[in-house]
């Protein structure tokens, strides 16, 4: 026997999916121990072993493949406890890190928030200001040396930094993505003399234009070099043998050597792998466009699928400093399952300016929280059952969660419980429906064109009440409490390599009559460079893939569109218009302006080999728990409901709303008017009844 | 919002009611809270689409980088319901805008379908680079809503490049002036109108892109409106942004409650109008009673001849911007903020010009400084309550050097830009933290610059350092930001035409606060004739970075030194020419002496202040023991005082009832008030100037901090605590007028 597993290490839960080789999936979920965070990955381990009847050792052998999504870099970044690192940059540039083109000051900042001048402040920094060595040399716009490197500068800097005990070291320079010799030189210079110290050169990791973005990633990158670099070999060395990849924020997986080069891509890794899993169930439902909504207790996340391919993004903020990294593009807002709901100025009900978060999390918790959230409003309206254990353990206190939202939501605003519940909820679930439009519109895309993926912890018991709103149709994936896991296992391994041309070309010609060369040049070794890093990564050759892509803008825009070479610059010009037409309306086509095509980019992804996601050949038989309160939103009362046993549905069986779908950490909560149908790998598909 | 001329002919702008209506702001929520939630987040939304659809489609480095724009939604009758958080500048003053144009056209005459262009500063624009397009938006026949949006354009035509000339004594002279107009009507572009504009521009392709995204942006506003009337009524959606109106009026008023009644002031100055090198007043009177707070700038110098004026758009926008992140921090940025907001100015003052004064530098200028004034002064208020002292700060970034640059650039291309870097500078210091070094303009919370490489490649210039500047951010208890500066050198062309419009060279305009120091000036110069390509070839370009006075080497670049003026009309450089200019720090809180000595410590350590400047100013010499710094601070303390110190006198103990800024106390007095020293040295009832009382040094040149210039028709005076030598103030003057009263309380709350 052999199988394939996939972990999401998250904050509060391990979880693992183990795929047989039939494609059959056992799900296994475990406590995080804070510090620890393979505790949790072994208890799934021994626990998956022992199902199969054998010992860690001889699962551990069985393994295909272990790909997991881990918050290790995550964490160290955001609690500042990574490596001493030390920037070399081009000398008279040594601010730009700390500039950030004063995109630090109010990043992260609500719009509410951006009205406070005292809520303005620059992130805590990466490495510090004397650690910053400014070398003399410059390169110009068309990568012509217009200074030469000072080597005495950068043997300075070495003594420096190894009086220093700095452990990595970043390397930036201006306009190097055009002539990388510079930096080349320095990294020579600095391997040589310092030969244990991390080295992140900019112009091998991110070749783009924009000093700051490109300086920032690098310095990030060397950063969390070391730290990244001790985890692989914990891991390694806990689950020996085992073939270990790691989960990227682009939605592939890799190998922890790649992870050890470019531990930058673990950053945003976090929301990547349920979207990966969207687009494998997606695929094998026949969905090719699907919007992914992950709620969760204090976040949201909305990503999408399109044509069987997650959306991706190559800049992103975080942590109040600014990436070029492909990811899953993947919207975030700060509401969920622990929003807390509160009267401002004794009439307006507002969610979610604040968080309960875990701890002490919502009043029916019990876990010492006093403030009404999302929560305890579904408990009071029925939606999650007093009797059901949320996570399996935790008791819900229904008296609590009554108090809590009488106290601080019906009273100041003189309507009952039920109704201030209910309102609660509403806002919460408008706020979603328009996110899910949002996501969609603002990429040019009609969301009724798309599917909607249910996932979270509170995903499956809001969706139903909004998603139809939206879409035509949604499914609640049978994995909805463990989609993170199963997306490693559906991801392949994933590599980018990029070129900054910049090239013009003018209006007039709409691209005919220049050489088309360059670009095949640049895509010519970019193809070299991407089926490189797949075949070291061990990808066979019949299953590498690559996908060449310009990145193209009228003159002097700042944002570029993604448009896919055709081996033709006639065409690429044509596709780039009527996407921005698509995007932003035809009024705003200008008619003189030229283009620019920023970038070259190759995607290559390596196919891993995995089972066909297993389907359920039995049928019928779902398990009426019994019945339940729940408050209906179109009746405006309480209403009896079903209680079904989701774990007890089988693939064929149809159910219609009002219903509760009960899973020992889930429920769905379908509303009357809908149809609940269980697809054959157990996923509840939801449309409106005929 | 109306314009009542009173009988000593002092012009008011009465932003709205700005008596607080019990009746009409307690008015109960017609719709129900959650109704009112749900829409009220739609139409944030339609906000944040409207601006993601404008910064895509906008090509001008000023609106996608620098936020220099603003989008909104307004009331049918033109308040502003909802906006955007760019450049508050622009949605302050729209209402003006909306004013204007329904005052040009009669209702019968604005039509579904349509969009508006306006430029005219006599109409409400802020100043004619700031374009305005505005749509109504109709349901059932009937205007519903207004959407805007205004963004400063690259040229609007006239006299030199980028529009913004010292030579024009005449708006006619400025540039293409649009009362409101038809730019689309019923839907259909009107060509006319546009190759007016576009045929007006140096630059008709970028102008041409930004006036898409702003018809992109509209129809953004007028399709997401639609849905939502839609699913909720047009009755719903207008009740929603009346209420969000009354909500943020109430909690204004909330606010100004809290605080105390009385006259607080401040006045800050313009250096050189295009013309001459002579100052220019602006004086904001701020009159603060029950809930309704007057800012009477009649003070103010008469207009100038040249484009340093300002007209009611801007003048309305400039308030609202100085006011809005500090008392309306975390109050929904709208109308409600502006109706409990009196202006008084009256026609013919720097504030509110006359036809034909020019305006061209209105927002750098006279809007700049109009909200640095009003800042401060609004600073003062909210530093008596315990409670808002939070949000009272120094002057962060006083001004913004504005250098357009242009001809051709290295791929032979029609090119202007207007260099945005001078956006980045020093914060002002808040009561309760240091400046932020990377901050830009006060009212633009998320602007940012170019990368240096997007300069260079669309622009023919080669940079040599972009970077902040120690001892460059004002001393104080709290520091402000440091300055920043930049230079560079014409790239792969022969020649470059350039324009500057600053003001604050000599006068340090980023003010602290209650004792804190300014920021340092700025500095704008170009050397000629450099070897600067050689000596960055061979790698032999000296440029310590060390020190704010010379951060290029000027002796091993060679060539000659020209210092540039604030306003320096078109002027050509030539390849070897290197533009230097560096900008100003943000303004400290509170006197240097009172910082932590840990905070000053990791000041050194950090490179932001030198080791002098920490024991000179602040008293502190990294290592040494408490005790000593102790020592050294009280030696300071009483330096300050008469030659050899006065010993402290021994001063009864205080009773304070309230407390003003870090270190001035308010006590009663008999059946009054009065302020004193936090040492218990008494300066006088809370009528009265307290700086009759203070200790006036007026601080010779000579004796200024490195980087601060003080203008021949202004002083630098330090006021301090005659007992204990504390620093209670430290103020720019004009010579031979008596201190500022800027204190005048009348009750506590």
């Amino acid at each position: 026997m052999s199988w394939t597993a996939g972990v999401d290490i998250g904050g509060t839960f391990t979880d693992t999916v183990v795929m047989d080789d039939d494609g059959a999936i056992a799900v296994y979920k475990s406590l995080t121990t804070p510090g620890n965070l393979l505790a949790g990955l072994l208890d799934n381990l021994r626990a998956a072993a022992a199902d199969r009847d054998c010992s860690l050792e001889e699962f551990l052998d069985g393994l295909v493949r272990i790909a997991h999504g881990t918050t290790a870099a995550t964490n160290a970044y955001i609690e500042r406890r990574a490596a001493k690192v030390a920037l070399i940059t081009t000398r008279g540039f040594e601010d730009v890190i700390f500039m950030q083109r004063m995109l630090g000051m109010t990043a992260g900042l609500s719009t509410a928030e951006l009205t406070d001048y005292s809520l303005r402040s620059v992130p805590e920094p990466i490495c510090d200001r004397s650690l910053v060595f400014g070398v003399r040399e410059r390169v110009d716009y068309e990568g012509e040396e217009v200074g030469r490197l000072r080597e005495e500068d950068v043997a300075a800097a070495i003594e420096s930094i190894r009086e220093q005990g700095v452990e990595a070291v970043a390397i930036s320079l201006l306009w190097s993505f055009k002539n990388p010799d510079h930096e080349r030189r320095i990294a020579e210079l600095l391997r040589r003399e310092l030969p244990g110290v991390y080295v992140s050169v900019s112009s091998e990791l991110v070749p783009r234009l924009g000093e700051y973005e490109r300086t920032a990633t690098t310095l990030i990158n060397a950063y969390l070099g070391p730290i990244v670099a001790e985890y692989t070999r914990t891991l390694t060395r806990e689950l020996p043998g085992a073939p270990v990849m790691l989960l990227d924020s682009s939605g592939g997986v890799m190998t922890p050597e790649q992870a050890g080069e470019a531990p930058v891509r673990l950053l945003l890794s976090g929301p990547s792998g349920g979207v990966t899993a969207c687009q494998y169930l997606g695929q094998a439902l026949g969905h090719g466009n699907v919007i992914t909504f992950d709620m969760g207790g204090t976040s949201t996340d909305v990503g999408l699928v399109v044509e069987g391919e997650p959306v991706q993004r190559h800049e992103t903020e975080f942590g109040k400093y600014h990436l070029l990294l492909p990811m899953v593009d993947v919207r975030a807002i700060g509401a969920g399952g622990g929003s807390i709901a509160y009267v401002e100025d004794g009439a307006y009900l507002q969610v979610g300016r604040e968080s309960a978060g875990a701890r002490p999390g919502p009043a029916c918790y019990g876990l010492g929280g006093t403030k009404p959230t999302v929560t305890d409003a579904d408990l009071v309206l029925g939606i999650l059952g007093a009797d059901n254990p949320l996570a399996g353990s935790l008791q819900l206190d229904l008296a609590a969660a009554g108090e809590a939202i009488e106290r601080h939501v019906a009273a100041p605003l003189g309507i009952s419980v039920t109704e201030a519940a209910a309102g609660i909820k509403r806002i919460v679930d408008t706020r979603m429906a328009d996110l899910l439009r949002t996501v969609t519109l603002e990429r040019g895309y009609d969301p009724r064109d798309f599917t909607l993926h249910a996932y979270g912890g509170a995903g499956p018991s809001h969706a139903p009440a909004f998603g139809l709103e939206v879409v035509e149709s949604m499914v609640i994936p049978f994995t909805q409490s463990v989609h993170s896991a199963l997306g490693a296992i559906a991801s392949d391994v994933a590599v980018a390599a990029e070129r900054a041309l910049p090239l013009r070309l003018e209006r007039a010609t709409l691209g005919s009559g220049v050489d088309p060369a360059p670009v095949e040049r640049a895509f010519g070794e970019l193809d070299e460079q991407a089926d490189r890093a797949l075949a070291e990564q061990g990808v066979r050759v019949e299953d590498r893939y690559l996908d060449r892509l310009v990145e193209v803008r009228f003159a002097r825009q700042t944002k570029a569109l993604l448009v896919r070479w055709r081996g033709d610059l006639g065409a690429l010009l044509t596709d780039f218009q009527r996407l921005y037409a698509e995007r932003y309306g035809s009024e705003a086509l200008p008619e003189r302006a030229g283009f620019e095509l920023v970038t070259c980019i190759v995607r290559g992804r390596g196919r891993l080999l995995r089972p066909e996601l297993g389907s359920d050949d039995g049928r019928g038989g779902g398990v009426r728990l019994g019945s339940r309160e729940v408050f209906d939103p179109t009746l405006g009362e309480f209403r009896d409901t079903d209680v079904y046993d989701g774990l007890s549905l089988r693939p064929g069986e149809e159910l219609g709303g009002p219903l509760i779908i009960q899973y020992p950490t889930t429920t769905i909560a379908l509303v009357s008017g809908q149809l609940a149908t269980v697809d054959r790998f157990r996923g509840i598909e939801i449309r409106r009844a005929a | 919002m109306s314009r009542e001329v009173n009988g000593d002919d002092r012009e008011h702008f009465v932003l709205g009611p700005s008596q607080s209506d019990e009746e009409r702001l307690g008015a109960p929520l017609k719709v129900d809270p959650v109704t009112f939630e749900i829409v009220r987040h739609k139409l944030e939304a339609i906000n944040h689409e409207q601006a993601i659809a404008l910064k895509d489609v906008s090509v001008s480095p000023i609106v996608t980088a620098a936020s220099d724009f603003n989008n909104a939604l307004y009331t049918a009758d033109g308040r502003i319901a909802c906006m955007g958080p760019q450049v508050v500048f622009h949605s302050g003053a729209m209402p003006v805008v909306l004013r204007h144009l329904m005052e040009q056209f009669s209702p019968e005459e604005i039509n579904e379908g349509d969009m508006f262009v306006v430029n005219d500063p006599y109409f409400g624009a802020v100043h004619h680079p700031d374009v305005s397009l505005v749509a109504p938006l109709f349901h059932a026949g009937a205007i519903v809503a207004w959407s805007g949006v205004a963004a400063h354009q690259v040229d609007m035509g006239g006299m030199s490049v980028g529009s913004v000339s010292g030579q024009a004594r005449e708006k006619y002279q400025e540039g293409l002036m649009m009362p409101p107009m038809k730019l689309i009507e019923g839907g259909v572009m009107r060509k006319d109108v546009w190759r007016l504009i576009l045929n007006m521009t140096r630059q008709p392709e970028m102008v041409g892109l930004d006036l898409r995204g702003f018809i992109a942006s509209n129809i953004v506003a007028r399709d997401r409106l639609a849905e939502i009337i839609d699913r909720y009524g047009a009755d719903v959606v207008t009740d929603v942004m009346d209420e969000l109106i009354r909500y943020s009026e109430r909690r204004m008023r909330e606010r100004l409650r809290q605080l105390p009644d009385g006259e607080f002031r401040s006045r800050s100055f313009i250096d050189h109008d295009g013309l001459e090198n002579r100052i220019y007043r602006t004086d904001v009177r701020l009159i603060k009673s029950g809930d309704v707070l007057r800012f009477d700038l009649s003070d103010s110098s008469p207009q100038a001849p040249t484009y340093i004026n300002c007209t009611e758009g801007c003048l309305v926008g400039a308030v609202f911007g100085g006011t809005a992140p500090l008392l309306g921090a975390g109050v929904p940025w709208n109308h409600g903020i502006l109706n409990a907001l009196e202006v008084v100015a009256p026609p013919g003052v720097i504030v509110n010009a006359v036809r034909p004064a020019p305006t061209g530098a209105a927002t750098i200028g006279q809007g700049w400084t109009i909200m640095s004034a009003t800042a401060h002064a609004v600073s003062k208020l909210l530093a008596l309550s315990d409670e808002l002292r939070r949000h009272s700060a120094a002057i962060t970034h006083g001004t913004f050097a504005a250098l357009f640059t242009g001809d051709r650039n290295q791929h032979g291309e029609p090119y202007t830009t207007q260099l945005i870097d001078a956006q980045i500078g020093g914060g002002g210091a808040s009561s309760i933290a240091d400046g932020i070094d990377q901050s830009g303009c006060f009212v633009a919370p998320r602007p940012h610059i170019a990368n240096v490489e997007s300069n260079e490649l669309h622009g023919p210039m080669l940079f040599l350092y972009r970077s902040f500047f120690p001892d460059s951010g004002g001393d104080g208890a709290r520091r402000g930001g440091r300055a920043a500066g930049t230079a560079w050198t014409p790239h792969g062309v022969e020649r470059l035409r350039n324009t500057v419009s600053a003001h604050g060279i000599e006068v340090p305009v980023s003010y602290g606060q209650f004792g804190g120091w300014p920021g340092v000036c700025n500095r704008q110069m170009v050397i000629r004739g450099t070897a600067v390509r050689e000596l960055l070839g061979s790698g032999e370009l000296a440029m310590p970075l060390a020190t704010l006075a010379e951060p290029l080497e000027l002796a091993s670049l060679g060539g000659e030194l020209e210092l540039l003026a604030a306003k320096q009309d078109e002027f050509e450089l030539a390849p070897g020419d290197v533009v230097q200019y560096t900008w100003q720090g943000g303004g400290g809180y509170g006197d240097p002496l009172d910082r932590d000595p840990a905070a000053v410590a990791a000041d050194v350590e950090a490179g932001l202040i030198s080791a002098t400047r920490a024991s000179e100013v602040y008293g502190v010499v990294v290592g040494e023991a408490a005790a000593q710094i102790d020592e050294r601070r009280a030696h300071l303390r009483a330096s300050r005082l008469a030659p050899g110190g006065v010993a402290p006198a021994a001063n009864a103990e205080l009773e304070p009832v309230a407390r003003y800024g870090p270190a001035l106390v308010i006590v009663r007095d008999g059946a009054g008030l009065a302020v004193a020293c936090g040492c218990g040295h008494r300066l006088g009832s809370a009528a009265e100037n307290w700086k009759d009382r203070a200790l006036r040094q007026p601080l010779p040149a000579a004796d200024l901090p490195a980087g601060i210039l003080v203008h021949a028709e202004l002083e630098l005076a330090r006021y301090l605590c005659p007992s204990c030598g504390r620093l209670h103030a430290v103020e720019v003057e004009e010579r031979g007028e008596p201190p500022l009263h800027d204190l005048k309380l009348i009750s506590l709350p």
